[in-house]
C-alpha cells in the first residue's frame, strides 16, 4: 500500500463520535454550504461571460485565433463553476475532477462483487463496445497504425475524465497513468462501503480483463502491467497479434 | 512483413470481398474525418498539458476576479485544474457523432449499467444498493435536519455530491428561492439516441430511467433523512425532472 493510501486508511473518522464533534462537523459543512451555495449564484449570473473569458484566455495562450468552444460559453462556464465547486469540497478529503465518475464505477464494481457477477458484467461491457472498437480495430489493420488501438480505448471520454485527476502520458505504443481510485476507497472504507474493493483488485479484477477483451475485438494485443502497490502506476503497451 | 502488415492485407482483401464499393469509401471518409479531428485534438491536449500550471493559475485569477473572490479558490491546485480546463475543451471539439458535452463519461457508465440491470433483470436490487449505500452519510445529514429544522438539508444532500453536480452540468440545475424544489432536464436523451444507432442501451429509454431509477432512488433515500421527496411524473416533451422535499407524513 502507498503512503498517500495507507495514511487514509489508517486514520478512522472520529467526527461522529459524540454530539460535540458532530456538531463541529455539520457547522463546516454549513459554512462551505453557503460559501458554495453563493459562488454558484456569482457563476450562474455570468457563466457565459466566465466561459467566454476563459476559453479566450486559453486560446490566446495557445496561440489560437478562436476560443474553441464554438458558441457553447455558457455551458463551458457551468463546467469551470462545477470545477470550482469540487475544488472548494476539502472535507473529508479533496475533491478532484473525477470524483463523480469514480464514486459510480466504485458503487457498482462492489455490487457486481458482492453478487458475483464480475465476470458477465465485463463480458457485457466488452459487448458493448464491440461495434466502436471494431471499427477501430479495422481503422488499426486498414492503415497499419497499432498506435490508433491504443487511442481507441483512451480517446473516449470515459478513459480521460477518469484518470483527469493525475493526469496519464501516451506515446504510439504504450500508456501510462497512476491509478485514480485510492483515495476515495479508502475514505469509502471509514463509511463501511466499497469494503470489497482495493486498488489491486479493480486492476486484476476489471482493468485487465476489460482490456484485453479490448484487444480481443481491436485484433491487437495489450500488454499491461501487473499491480504495483507501491508507485500505484498502469502501463498498457499495444503491439500486433504474433 | 511484420504483423501490422499482414493485418493490412487481410483486412483490406476482406472488405472488397464483403462490402461495396460506395461502403468502402464511406468508411474511408469517416476514418479520415476522426483522424483530422483527433489530430488537431491531441494538439490542443498536448500545448494544453504542457501550458496546464500557467494555464491554471490564470484562469482561476481570472474567475475569481469575475466573482468577486480575493482568496486562491484552487487551494494551489493550478496544474490539476489546467487539465480540467484543457480536458473540457478537448471534449468540446468532440462533435462528431454528436456534440459531446461535460457530462458524457458519467451518463455513459451509468447507462451501462442500468442496461446490464434491466437486461439481468435486476434493477430494483440495484437500486436498493444504491440507496443502501448512502445510508450513512444520508442519516448523518437527518441528524443536521433535526438539529436546524431545516429540510432544504435534504434535497442538498442529494444534490450536492459530484456524482450529481456532474451529471447536471451541461443543462445545469434550478433551485426554488428556498432551496425546497430542483429541476433539471433529464441528461440522457442524446447519447442514448446515439447509442441506439450502435444498437447499444436499446432497452432503456430516458422515461424508464425516470421510472425506474430516479422515482424509487428518491423514494429510497427519503426514508434515510425522514422527510419526503415527490418528484414530478415523467414529461416526454419538457423533460424537466423536477423534485420537491417536504416534512414526512406523520
Amino acid at each position: 500500500m502507498s503512503a498517500e493510501t495507507g495514511e487514509l486508511f489508517a486514520r478512522k473518522d472520529t467526527m461522529f463520535e459524540t454530539d460535540e464533534k458532530k456538531n463541529a462537523f455539520m457547522n463546516a459543512w454549513l459554512a462551505y454550504k453557503e460559501l458554495t451555495d453563493a459562488q454558484d449564484k456569482e457563476f450562474a449570473a455570468k457563466e457565459a461571460e466566465i466561459g467566454h473569458a476563459v476559453a479566450k484566455l486559453v486560446a490566446e495562450m495557445l496561440g489560437k485565433d478562436t476560443p474553441m468552444i464554438e458558441g457553447r460559453e455558457a455551458e463551458f462556464g457551468r463546467v469551470l463553476g462545477n470545477s470550482f465547486r469540487t475544488f472548494q469540497t476539502l472535507v473529508p478529503y479533496h475533491h478532484q475532477g473525477n470524483d463523480g465518475l469514480i464514486k459510480e464505477q466504485l458503487k457498482w464494481y462492489e455490487f457486481a462483487m458482492r453478487e458475483g457477477l464480475v465476470k458477465k458484467v465485463i463480458e457485457h461491457d466488452v459487448e458493448s463496445m464491440r461495434n466502436i472498437l471494431g471499427e477501430r480495430g479495422g481503422w488499426a489493420a486498414s492503415t497499419g497504425r497499432l498506435e490508433l488501438a491504443l487511442d481507441a480505448l483512451t480517446t473516449p471520454t470515459c478513459f480521460r475524465d477518469l484518470v483527469l485527476g493525475e493526469g496519464f502520458k501516451l506515446t504510439p505504443t504504450r500508456l501510462e497513468y497512476k491509478s485514480p481510485y485510492g483515495r476515495v476507497i479508502a475514505k469509502g472504507h471509514q463509511r463501511g462501503i466499497w469494503t470489497n474493493l482495493t486498488e489491486e483488485r479493480i486492476h486484476n479484477i476489471w482493468t485487465i480483463p476489460r482490456y484485453k477483451g479490448y484487444a480481443d475485438i481491436m485484433g491487437v494485443h495489450f500488454e499491461v502491467s501487473p499491480w504495483d502497490e507501491e508507485t500505484r502506476m498502469i502501463s498498457v503497451d499495444v503491439s500486433a497479434l504474433s | 512483413m511484420g504483423a501490422a502488415q499482414e493485418m493490412k492485407g487481410e483486412l483490406k482483401t476482406r472488405m472488397k470481398e464483403t462490402m461495396t464499393e460506395a461502403q468502402i469509401a464511406r468508411a474511408d471518409a469517416i476514418m479520415k474525418g476522426w483522424f483530422a479531428f483527433n489530430d488537431y485534438a491531441l494538439l490542443i491536449e498536448h500545448q494544453c498539458a504542457e501550458h496546464a500550471e500557467v494555464i491554471g493559475r490564470k484562469a482561476a485569477d481570472m474567475i475569481a476576479a469575475e466573482v468577486g473572490q480575493s482568496r486562491d479558490l484552487i487551494d494551489g491546485r493550478n496544474a490539476e485544474f489546467g487539465r480540467i480546463l484543457g480536458n473540457t475543451i478537448r471534449t468540446f471539439q468532440m462533435t462528431l457523432p454528436y456534440h459531446h458535452q461535460g457530462n458524457d463519461a458519467l451518463m455513459k457508465e451509468q447507462l451501462k449499467w442500468m442496461d446490464y440491470a434491466q437486461q439481468l433483470g435486476r434493477t430494483a436490487e440495484m437500486v436498493q444498493f444504491d440507496v443502501d449505500s448512502m445510508k450513512e452519510i444520508f442519516e448523518e445529514r437527518r441528524y443536521w435536519i433535526e438539529e436546524t429544522g431545516d429540510i432544504s438539508l435534504a434535497l442538498d444532500a442529494v444534490t450536492t455530491p459530484t456524482c450529481f453536480r456532474d451529471l447536471t452540468v451541461a443543462d445545469g440545475i434550478e433551485f426554488n428561492a428556498d432551496r425546497t424544489e430542483i429541476s433539471y432536464v433529464s441528461p440522457y436523451k442524446r447519447v442514448l439516441e446515439k447509442g441506439w444507432l450502435r444498437n447499444i442501451w436499446t432497452g432503456l429509454t430516458e422515461q424508464h430511467i425516470h421510472e425506474q431509477w430516479t422515482i424509487p432512488r428518491f423514494a429510497g433515500y427519503q426514508e434515510h433523512f425522514q422527510v419526503r421527496f415527490e418528484v414530478d411524473p415523467w414529461d416526454e416533451t419538457t423533460r424537466l425532472v423536477r423534485i420537491r422535499v417536504m416534512p414526512q407524513v406523520a
